[in-house]
């Protein structure tokens, strides 16, 4: 008992007892805090670097993967839009070759308008454009006359060529790739009345640069030119029997 | 009501300490060092070491204040630190000796320990006259509540030389103060 006196009188005056530090002790232990805490921060910031540049390499790699995967689906795109540029590629040219044919160039325009109208209606405005033409060629072939044959022959040819384009890329091999079969049924409707449309065109386009008139004047012309030939070549072939009989 | 308003206020220090608030760490080292430097100064002779070792033990304070879990006192658990600190203090000094022939050497210093002003000053400075050993163990038994088995792992001794040591401790304070005290209530 007297030992425990003893350790707890001591103990009790030891713990009341307050002994007030220096004043610089605190701004010592603030400094020595600050640095502890930057050494920490730099570690944390190295780290953060590591990470990020991990990071860094796995987006990439990510990317690169993925850039490896589109190009297929690129090709797909490219199959399916070149048919709409080449028919504007046809209108331009037609634009430039001066043909009064802006009826029929509304036709040409119109396929994706036509895919919600009724089938008879593009019909209706073909038709149009026929009787058009010709009172309208009617006036421009009095100007132009025989010059235009030779023209005539190379529309022709870029016509057919056109014609041939727009079937190659029409094919629904190429349509069957993308589409689901109600979607290619629609396709090949479309393509078809394209088709027709483009072949009544090129049509009237052939018989507007000629029309009948402009036709029945070179006939007439041709058949002037060779009967006054034909007088001409049989007054040459008697002469030349009467010179060689007189010679003789 | 005012003890409760005391606790939740140390928590929010702890809470901004804890997030490197310097406010948060200044108010609470402004609330406990003069304890702490007490605690130190039992175990450190010279007053300027006694600081010494106090700051070292709150920069661990404030390091490691995310590993203090709010299951016993604030105030104990940096006490414990301190103490520890205290300790490695005196074995880096290689103070802290074990030896039954060093009774006798502070035997003798007792006798010329009279005459001190303040009772707890000279309480100390009879503590300080003890064996670093002596010293060690007595102030971890009798003050800190330490049981031997805790004190032999701290100061890699054995139970049975810390037992010694505390008893022997003990005597020896005894003979030094003992006699002053009656004198001071004899006085009265």
């Amino acid at each position: 008992m007297a030992v425990d006196n003893f350790d707890k009188k001591i103990k009790q005056q030891l713990e009341a007892r307050k002994i007030e530090p220096s004043a610089r002790a605190w701004d010592q232990l603030a400094a020595e805090l600050e640095v502890k805490e930057e050494k920490s921060t730099k570690k944390y910031w190295w780290l953060g670097i590591a990470a990020s540049f991990l990071g860094g390499i796995l987006i990439t790699s990510f990317f690169f993967n993925q850039q490896q995967v589109e190009p297929v689906k690129v090709v797909n795109q490219n199959t399916i839009e070149a048919p709409k540029n080449k028919l504007v590629e046809v209108e331009a040219e037609e634009n430039s070759q001066e043909i009064n044919n802006n009826e029929e160039l509304n036709v040409v325009e119109k396929p994706s308008i036509a895919e919600t109208e009724n089938k008879t209606q593009p019909e209706i405005e073909i038709e149009k454009p026929v009787l058009a033409s010709v009172d309208n060629s009617s006036v421009e072939t009095k100007n132009r006359a025989q010059s235009k044959v030779i023209p005539q022959k190379k529309e022709e040819q870029k016509a057919q060529e056109i014609k041939f384009e727009l079937e190659s890329y029409s094919s629904p091999k190429q349509l069957a790739q993308t589409k689901t079969p109600s979607a290619e049924e629609e396709a090949a409707q479309l393509l078809d009345d394209a088709r027709e449309r483009v072949k009544i065109r090129n049509f009237n386009n052939y018989y507007n640069r000629i029309s009948a008139q402009n036709l029945l004047e070179n006939i007439e012309v041709e058949d002037k030119q060779s009967f006054k030939e034909k007088v001409f070549y049989a007054l040459e072939s008697g002469f030349h029997r009467v010179k060689n009989s007189v010679i003789e | 009501m005012k003890v409760i308003q005391l606790h939740q206020n140390e928590k929010r220090l702890i809470k901004k300490a804890m997030k490197k608030d310097r406010k948060a760490q200044q108010s609470l080292y402004e609330t406990y060092s003069p304890k702490m430097l007490s605690v130190c100064r039992m175990y450190v002779k010279d007053l300027q070491f006694a600081e010494d070792v106090m700051l070292k033990g709150f920069m661990k304070v404030f390091v490691n204040l995310s590993s203090y879990k709010a299951e016993g006192s604030f105030e104990g658990w940096i006490r414990r630190i301190m103490v520890r600190e205290a300790i490695d203090f005196l074995r880096s000094q290689k103070k802290v000796q074990f030896s039954e022939e060093l009774e006798n050497d502070s035997a003798l210093a007792s006798e010329n320990s009279f005459g001190s002003v303040e009772e707890v000053d000279f309480l100390q400075q009879k503590i300080d006259e003890l064996p670093e050993g002596y010293k060690a163990v007595f102030m971890l038994y009798a003050v800190e509540g330490y049981k031997h088995q805790e004190i032999a792992k701290m100061l890699n001794i054995s139970e049975g030389t810390s037992k010694s040591q505390l008893s022997k401790a003990r005597k020896l304070l005894q003979q030094k103060v003992e006699p002053h005290r009656k004198e001071n209530h004899g006085g009265r």
